[in-house]
């Protein structure tokens, strides 16, 4: 395993060349790319609240 | 008031929540994972490192949630053939563009453990040692479930991966095993 995270950094480095990794990118920046739902965000508030009352 | 686990937290959950989707298809279930998950985190927020990688330690704990409800599952379930993951799949509706509809078909074609390490590094944006300390395998393995997951791909869409014609349809299957979204499956 003579991985380092400076081959991590390469291969990171090469993303935007390679169509494969681009399309991949795009899939997931899809959902990443959405608003956060209402819920999550109402769910997020109650447990802030509950947070300071302790 | 200002809270930096709080905003950390808020900060990485548009990543988190795609990250969910590769492991449910249906949506409700995959925001359901991405909830629990959240409930998770905060009610561990003291375990959590000031100043550390926050994705990546919600990212943990998301995929041992899903993990550890799919054991839970096995035990119940044990039919329906599997197309795990493929939240991302089964979206074609406002992009309806072909060569994208291909790429979705063909991750669902990879197995688990290569579709996770290519998102983890191709698309969440974590490094192999980050990836590997997810997982809880060696950065080298990641980079080999990388690297195969990425020719499989290549190989389903042809050269360059730009072919939209080929060969993902009819193959079904064949690639796919294992850890399965039986639930959601039945849908």
């Amino acid at each position: 395993m003579a991985d380092t995270s400076g081959k991590a950094q390469e291969a990171q480095g090469t993303v935007d060349d390679d169509p494969i990794m681009r399309q991949l990118r795009q899939v997931y920046d899809n959902v990443a790319q959405e608003p956060l739902p209402e819920n999550l965000l109402d769910l997020l508030a109650k447990l802030d609240e509950a947070e300071r009352k302790r | 008031m200002s809270d930096p686990f709080r905003d950390d937290l808020i900060e990485a959950l548009r990543s988190l929540r795609a990250f969910a989707r590769t492991f449910h298809r249906d949506e409700a279930r995959a925001e359901d994972l991405v909830q629990e998950t959240m409930l998770k985190a905060w009610t561990k927020r003291e375990q959590f490192q000031p100043g550390s990688n926050m994705k990546a330690w919600l990212f943990t704990i998301l995929r041992n949630t899903y993990l550890s409800e799919l054991r839970k599952k096995k035990r119940e379930v044990e039919d329906a053939d599997g197309s795990l993951v493929a939240g991302l799949a089964e979206k074609p509706k406002q992009d309806g563009h072909m060569a994208m509809r291909d790429f979705r078909n063909a991750l669902t074609l990879l197995s688990d453990d290569q579709r996770e390490a290519l998102i983890l590094v191709g698309a969440s944006g974590f490094s192999y040692d980050e990836a590997a300390e997810i997982v809880g395998v060696a950065a080298g393995t990641i980079k080999s479930r990388v690297s195969r997951a990425r020719a499989r791909i290549a190989e389903l869409l042809g050269e360059d991966g730009n072919d939209p014609g080929s060969s993902v349809v009819g193959n079904d299957r064949q690639g796919t095993h294992s850890a399965v979204d039986r639930g959601a499956q039945a849908i």
